[in-house]
């Protein structure tokens, strides 16, 4: 590698979204243009140097050694695929999408792709939105959250137990803070401000090392979300101090959480086997399913 | 009208009045508006009983009567109410409620009067044998049912009344044009009918209670006093003539009360709920049915000065370091008299505050003027009970996960499957499966947007939504079903020991118990374990009526 090559190889491999022509005779101002492009020319045929286009302009990437040894292996048609796949980055690529940019048939992606995966280049993916999409990434890429699902979702599925536990901790916590310790029977005034608030209960699960999943604000308002929607807590609106001026400026309230006391009613409908009856709606006055006849409602009264 | 609540009305009254009042009335509930002869003819019971059974039941207002005219003659039409027939079922709570709030001389009028369905307070004195007391007896007697109209547990009985309402307003219609001289356009049409409600809501608003008269009482007041002490010398007395009829729609009023009450004292705390028991107290006499949407006003220190002596408020709320409450406190001037004054006006402040912050808004705050004004919002409040008692009932009959998908539905209104299934934190198929059981069970409903103009199913939004109409009617389904399973029950339990019953009610064997064997004696407490179950699961069931539909203003206007 001659001088010239040599420096638009060590610029273009320091930057890794490419360099402009311009950029490049702007570094090497002695070296005539003609140098420059043949030098360039040289690198591409190589395959050091690689062609990026953004819009109308030109952009030249450096190729590293070790990617060179790696794509030297492969097919010019999975070298285009691998590209593909690699610029997806962790939001991954599904087959028909790939089709679609790299215009090459069918047949010709899959065997691709099955060469890829053998040399455990690529790996597939499961999307939670989409669970029978396949999508390719690269082996080194983590799926991102969205694909995943978020700390909610374990092998593309949700975890509903890691879920409830979780939940039950915080309406522990919530409740612990919703009534007087030192009497439980009483209750605080309506300008009380000591309720937990969702950084609050963020902070406890991180300290108490509750998960061993990293939860975010908004997954801890989620949790929440879930948790007043059960009729467990309830969401206050914080009171009008300074604090709340600012919050509302930023268009985000700090809302409160309430636990709400447990009440053991039951319905009085489910309390009689009629409501919970599997033939209710073949029950009359006459025929073989009848109220006087019911084995249900004998079993219920002699209980 | 739901056929389960047809057959439950059919079996309250086989109960209630016998076999022949049941099968007119039926007649009736399956065929609508008859007039005698189609019942005669529906029924094959003889005209002269089908007569009888009538007049039962006009006289206990569960059948009214219009008359219309048909060619030459004038046809009399029969149409019942099964609001009114259900509400049969809730005798022994009314009667409950009469002998908390009126004793047992007011027990014992309203009972008789609901016995009989229409009854002059003169009869009432006649049946209950109170002629023949002394004088305290009979003053209390007389009390009690001046109590008893002047809070409207019974009303007058007019002729009126027994008209079908629907007839009466035609009636009313047709008067209303008669006197214009020329057929009425479409726009006169609509004055008069607004006319005419304004009219009903007049008469229903007026203060005005019908029976009662003032009379002359002779206390040795010497004439020399003011116009209140005049007042006070006037004793208010029932017209003895004057019909009453038990005043349902009003009982419900006290019986809502009560649910009101309860829901602050489950969601906060006994104070709480003795608070709101004293806002309902006062605004009871300015309310007349659960058509009311909102209650009268009431000022802050109104409220507190009523509340009663026995319900304990302080230690019950916590009021820490707030502003407005250590104002109060450096009120007291620090004897112990005062500084419980003081005490219990700071709890009451801070549990009056709490219920007007209550997410339900059952109690707001109509005024600021001095400690502010209150009222209490009587659709917010049936709204909210009915919530509840919808939510137990999914809650024990699907499980949790439906509790929460409805809850969400009902907060965020119409939502795809995928939407519902992220915010309430289940997986997918899951939440669909759910959501069908419920759509099955008719607690959810969907509704089709169309993508394209061709309406192709492929190509459509389906969301879910909550249908409250749906929902409760889907309760109430079941309600009735249950009520009249467990009527038919109790009759399979009673008959399957007539013998032993009968046994027992003889004479003989009332006087000496003995007559009775070990195995008879242990059958007839079963049999009374398990009429008090039945008895009790038929109450719970009536509450949850009284919650889910009757409580709701636009189901008392019926």
């Amino acid at each position: 590698m001659g001088d010239v090559d040599g420096a638009i190889y060590n610029l273009a491999l320091g930057l890794p979204n490419g360099v402009e022509m311009a950029a490049i005779q702007e570094q090497l101002p002695q070296s005539p243009l003609e140098t420059i492009v043949n030098g360039v020319n040289r690198l591409l045929k190589d395959g050091k140097l690689e062609l990026l286009q953004s819009g109308n302009k030109v952009y030249y990437r450096g190729v590293s050694s070790d990617e060179m040894k790696l794509m030297g292996a492969m097919s010019e048609d999975e070298k285009l695929v691998y590209k593909h796949i690699e610029n997806s980055g962790n939001e991954g690529i599904w087959v028909r999408i790939l089709k679609q940019l790299t215009n090459l048939p069918q047949t010709v992606i899959t065997r691709s792709l099955r060469a890829l995966e053998s040399q455990v280049l690529i790996k597939s993916v499961k999307s939670v939105k989409h669970p029978t999409r396949k999508l390719y990434m690269l082996t080194s890429v983590s799926p991102s959250s969205e694909i995943t699902g978020g700390p909610w979702y374990t092998d593309q599925e949700m975890d509903t137990d890691f879920i409830e536990q979780l939940a039950r901790q915080c309406h522990q916590f919530i409740y612990a803070y919703s009534y007087p310790r030192h009497n439980p029977e009483m209750v605080y005034s309506a300008n009380h401000t000591g309720y937990p608030t969702a950084t609050q209960i963020k902070r406890f699960i991180a300290e108490n090392r509750i998960s061993n999943v990293d939860l975010s604000l908004d997954n801890i308002e989620e949790l929440l979300t879930m948790l007043v929607y059960d009729g467990k807590i309830e969401r206050i609106a914080p009171a009008l101090d300074a604090d709340m001026g600012l919050s509302a400026r930023f268009g985000k309230t700090d809302w409160m959480y309430r636990a709400q006391r447990i009440s053991s009613k039951d319905s009085p409908l489910t309390d009689i086997p009629c409501g919970r009856c599997p033939v209710a709606n073949r029950c009359s006055n006459t025929g073989s399913i009848t109220p006087a006849k019911c084995e249900y409602f004998s079993q219920w009264l002699s209980f | 009208m739901y056929t389960q609540q047809a057959e439950l009305c059919k079996l309250l009254l086989r109960e209630r009045f016998g076999p022949i009042v049941e099968a007119v009335a039926a007649a009736i509930i399956r065929d609508g508006r008859l007039a005698l002869g189609g019942i005669v003819s529906r029924t094959s019971v003889a005209p002269l009983n089908v007569r009888q059974a009538l007049a039962v039941l006009i006289q206990h207002s569960l059948v009214t009567h219009a008359q219309s005219k048909e060619g030459p003659r004038m046809a009399t039409y029969y149409s019942i109410s099964l609001h009114r027939i259900l509400r049969l079922q809730r005798v022994g709570l009314y009667l409950a409620l009469v002998e908390e709030r009126m004793g047992k001389e007011g027990l014992a009028v309203f009972r008789t009067i609901m016995l009989n369905g229409c009854m002059a307070i003169g009869c009432v004195r006649e049946v209950l044998g109170f002629k023949q007391l002394s004088a305290p007896a009979k003053q209390k007697f007389n009390t009690a049912v001046a109590r008893l109209v002047r809070e409207r547990f019974i009303s007058a009985a007019t002729p009126k009344d027994s008209i079908t309402k629907a007839d009466r307003i035609m009636q009313e219609e047709a008067r209303e044009i008669e006197k214009l001289e020329m057929p009425p356009t479409a726009k006169e049409l609509v004055k008069i009918r607004q006319r005419i409600s304004e009219r009903e809501e007049e008469e229903y608003q007026t203060e005005e209670v019908v029976g009662m008269k003032r009379q002359a009482r002779d206390d040795g007041n010497d004439g020399l006093g003011g116009a209140s002490k005049q007042r006070t010398a006037e004793a208010e007395a029932v017209d003895e003539k004057q019909c009453f009829r038990v005043y349902y729609g009003r009982l419900d009023v006290f019986l809502r009360n009560k649910q009101i009450a309860n829901y602050f004292s489950d969601k906060y705390n006994e104070a709480a709920g003795a608070l709101m028991k004293t806002l309902l107290r006062l605004s009871e006499p300015s309310t007349k049915t659960c058509r009311d949407k909102i209650s009268g006003k009431m000022t802050a220190n109104h409220i507190i000065q009523n509340i009663p002596q026995d319900a304990q408020l302080e230690d019950m709320v916590e009021t820490g370091g707030d502003m407005f409450f250590q104002k109060l406190t450096d009120a007291d001037d620090g004897s112990s008299s005062n500084a419980q004054r003081v005490n219990r006006g700071k709890a009451a402040f801070a549990l009056l505050d709490i219920l007007r912050r209550d997410s339900s808004g059952i109690v707001f705050k109509s005024d600021e003027r001095g400690a502010g004004e209150f009222r209490i919002n009587f659709e917010r409040a049936a709204v909210t009970l009915r919530d509840q008692c919808l939510d137990t009932l999914i809650l024990e009959k699907f499980g949790s996960l439906e509790a929460r998908i409805v809850r969400v539905l009902r907060d965020k209104q119409k939502l795809d499957e995928k939407t519902i299934a992220t915010t309430a934190m289940m997986p997918a198929v899951q939440c669909r499966e759910r959501l069908h059981e419920l759509s099955l069970a008719g607690f959810v409903d969907t509704v089709e947007i169309p993508r394209t103009a061709d309406r192709n199913p492929s190509r459509m939004f389906y969301l879910w939504y909550l249908n409250p109409t749906k929902q409760v009617s889907a309760a109430l389904r079941g309600i009735f079903q249950g009520i009249s399973n467990i009527i038919q029950r109790s009759s399979k339990e009673a008959n399957s020991r007539a013998a032993l019953v009968a046994k027992s009610k003889r004479e003989d064997v009332v006087a000496d118990h003995s007559l009775l064997a070990d195995a008879e004696k242990k059958e007839l407490k079963t049999l009374a374990g398990i009429r008090r179950n039945l008895d009790a699961a038929a109450v719970r069931l009536d509450s949850m009526l009284l919650l889910i539909d009757d409580i709701a203003p636009c189901s008392a206007t019926r």
